[in-house]
């Protein structure tokens, strides 16, 4: 006997119920709920970040000079959260009031979807004086004319050394332009007896540590999009030299034995990172591995100063590579002028920048708290918050797809340097087609 | 026009329907809808619109499945999954077998044994893949000194694009052991006297195995099969942590995910990859239906193959 599957009677209801179920899957956008009025009725709200340990405690400790100061406001602050949590919020279940993105690059999607909301009339209305804020990381938190962020500290990226190691090698002070950072490489590597590497001068394998495109291009003063908003990683021959700099000196190196030490070298967020071991005498890292290194090494005899600058542009020394972390109000807060005033305050607060980037080692966004001379204190600090005020110091752009084509250039970074790539102008402009082809997927259906 | 006697065969049609039968089948039928059919037919309209998990899809029509032909990484996430499928199903299986048919044999201590082989199984995936990216650390990890002390140079293990995926295959190997578990039982339940005949008939050990044992626990092979296959296909969460772990937890999450140079950058990695690191659902749904595709199709193709077998 043949048996029915489906009753009849669910034949019909199953169709409607699948098709209204489908409607929904996909989220819906939340009505504009009108701004508060400004006043001071109890309030509290929500603020998640990435925070967690000693740096959420940090955070919460500065969020409770917010509460002193605006006694009507109490913040629940909710640490630990990642970006896929962030945006899991942002489309439905549980939503804080703000959000706390540590990276920046999410104000492409977070912008343009309306998952933050735009700050324009908050600005306004409040008169913010916008120029209070370093131009870069304040660029950070908008995008395609949408300003959803405010920036709250940053960490830039430039160059730490062993100060004992250069001397020892004859070298006085850190190198400045990329031609000398290779002299310096050489001079300092120590090899076995079987030419494995001991102790790396500098290790420019993509990957390793910090060493990223994104962070080096913006050293490099290598463009990712041109002003038509094309990819400009094929043309832009900042591309093409920062990948001969670094293929000679992996050559010189030998790729595997670069590849064994740097396996070896020990993680890079402990104790046994191999510049604070002792290991490797020169690396790109943010401010931040000054916490580490007081923490976990403080004997090491080091400095830090700017990221050594292309021969040809001499200029772009003192500069470093921003990441920057954005606040911003959910679409789905309920108290939005409760959030706004704890944003602004984060954002814009000199004591409670100063604070927070103390604590942190952290660089302000601000350039009132970036004079503070508290944070000048910091062993080795100071040159990073010099660099933060260069005019050449930038981030990459934000773009609907996220960090999309930064991952593209680093698998393609990889591939050349392993010696897979015979041809790299051809390689570079394919890479260039492929993000562009790419972000017209992904941008496909927003236009209209 | 209706033929005739259609209405007559709905008729009887509906008096074949065990309502009762039915009742009782509601609750799966209910969690057929919601967990399966739901998810699915969601996933085939969102593989036809933008969305990217904020805002509301947007239908585009077939862009993102045209996209699978422009997609570079697409081949890699096909050649790295084609790779855990095609070499790593087969040596977990023959894993599995080997140290049941050994345990099988063993007269003392197979309790021991048998504890010993299953208890990785037990380890969350998450810790295993942390323990066994600090085993095979190149520098440091117990597995390359004590290679060293024997006068061998250890590979780099997951830090070298050629190694990667066979340590990952080293440590699902390591954790083997439910298949192992099922294998055993299945041969310790093959009859002694098929093997007394096979012997009568002069089969030596590997006879016995080949005409005997194989075919008698052909439907666990088969089982064993499909479930490895779908697993394989599925590989995420290894792959994920290992890459993340060792690429010093960037910032950027997406640029580890197939570290190094994408040798781990497994099919659903890439799925991953582009759903919630790129914001690009549709195009990850477009993923989602094709690797269920292929799933359905092995599971079709093996299972039929093993019904004709019997």
């Amino acid at each position: 006997m043949r048996s029915v599957l489906v009753p009849r009677p669910l034949r019909r209801v199953i169709p409607m119920a699948v098709s209204g179920a489908l409607l929904t899957a996909c989220g819906v956008a939340a009505p504009d709920v009108p701004l508060d009025q400004p006043g001071h009725e109890p309030v509290t709200i929500s603020v998640w970040s990435a925070y967690n340990g000693r740096e959420l405690d940090a955070f919460n400790k500065v969020l409770g000079r917010f509460e002193r100061e605006h006694p009507w406001i109490t913040v629940d602050s909710l640490g630990s959260q990642d970006n896929d949590r962030m945006v899991a919020a942002l489309r439905g279940g549980p939503a804080p009031d703000v959000q706390w993105a540590p990276q920046s690059e999410l104000a492409g999607v977070y912008c343009p979807s309306g998952g933050w909301r735009d700050l324009t009339h908050y600005i306004e209305r409040d008169k913010l004086n916008t120029k209070r804020f370093l131009p870069a990381p304040y660029q950070a938190g908008s995008s395609e004319g949408k300003r959803c962020g405010l920036p709250v500290l940053g960490d830039i990226y430039g160059l730490y050394y062993n100060k004992r190691k250069l001397k020892d090698a004859g070298l006085d002070g850190p190198p400045k332009t990329m031609s000398e950072l290779d002299q310096y490489a050489r001079k300092v590597t120590k090899r076995g007896p079987n030419g494995a590497i001991k102790e790396a001068g500098y290790a420019p394998l993509t990957m390793f540590y910090a060493n990223r495109p994104a962070y080096e291009a913006q050293l490099w003063g290598a463009r990712w999009f041109d002003e038509a908003g094309s990819s400009a990683v094929g043309t832009d021959s900042k591309w093409r030299e920062m990948l001969d700099w670094r293929k000679n000196l992996i050559d010189w190196y030998g790729y595997d034995r670069l590849r064994a030490f740097s396996a070896g070298a020990g993680a890079q967020y402990t104790a046994s990172n191999a510049f604070q071991t002792g290991k490797l005498a020169l690396m790109l890292d943010g401010e931040f591995r000054t916490a580490f290194i007081e923490d976990e090494a403080p004997e090491l005899d080091y400095g830090t100063a700017p990221f050594p600058a292309p021969d040809d542009e001499p200029q772009r020394y003192g500069s470093g590579a921003w990441t920057v972390h954005l606040a911003g109000i959910t679409h789905r807060s309920e108290h939005p002028e409760a959030a706004w005033r704890l944003v602004k305050w984060l954002a814009t607060d000199t004591g409670a920048q100063t604070e927070l980037a103390k604590e942190l080692h952290n660089v302000p966004t601000t350039k009132a708290a970036l004079r503070s001379p508290e944070l000048a204190k910091i062993p080795n600090f100071k040159p990073f918050l010099k660099m933060a005020g260069h005019p050449h110091s930038t981030l990459p752009p934000n773009t609907p797809a996220g960090l999309s084509y930064q991952d593209s250039m680093s698998t393609f970074f990889q591939e050349w340097e392993s010696g897979k790539v015979a041809n790299p102008e051809t390689g570079l402009r394919n890479e260039a087609e492929a993000i562009d082809n790419f972000l017209r997927q992904v941008t496909i259906g927003r236009e209209e | 026009m209706r033929a005739p006697g259609s209405l007559a065969r709905r008729r009887g049609f509906r008096k074949r329907i065990n309502w009762p039968a039915m009742g009782l089948m509601a609750p799966w039928f209910l969690g057929f809808g919601v967990f399966f059919l739901y998810p699915l037919l969601a996933n085939v309209y969102i593989s036809l619109t933008r969305y990217d998990l904020i805002t509301p899809a947007k239908f585009i029509g077939l862009d993102n499945w045209r996209f699978l032909f422009q997609d570079d990484a697409l081949l890699t996430g096909i050649g790295n999954s084609a790779w855990i499928l095609l070499i790593g199903v087969p040596v977990k299986i023959a894993f599995a077998f080997l140290v049941a048919l050994m345990i099988s044999r063993v007269k003392r201590g197979s309790g021991i044994l048998r504890t010993v082989f299953y208890l990785p199984y037990l380890m969350p995936l998450v810790a295993a893949s942390l323990g066994f990216v600090v085993l095979l650390n190149p520098s440091a990890g117990p597995v390359n000194t004590v290679l060293s002390h024997l006068g061998v140079d250890g590979p780099l293990w997951f830090d070298d694009p050629g190694w990667a995926k066979p340590s990952l295959l080293l440590l699902d190997t390591w954790m083997v052991g439910n298949l192992m578990v099922i294998f055993l039982a299945a041969v310790l339940d093959v009859p002694q006297q098929l093997y007394e005949a096979a012997e009568i008939d002069g089969a030596g050990r590997f006879g016995k195995l080949w005409h005997v044992t194989l075919p008698a626990i052909r439907p666990v092979l088969v089982f064993a099969g499909v479930t490895a296959c779908i697993d394989a296909l599925q590989y995420f969460t290894q792959a994920y942590v290992v890459a993340t772990s060792l690429s010093g937890g960037a910032t950027n999450g997406a640029e580890s995910l197939g570290y190094p140079n994408d040798s781990t950058l497994f099919f659903p990695v890439l799925l991953y990859k582009q759903g919630f690191r790129y914001f690009n659902m549709g195009y990850a749904s477009v993923l989602a239906l094709l690797l269920f595709a292929v799933s359905f199709c092995i599971a079709f193709v093996m299972l039929r193959r093993a019904s004709r077998w019997s």
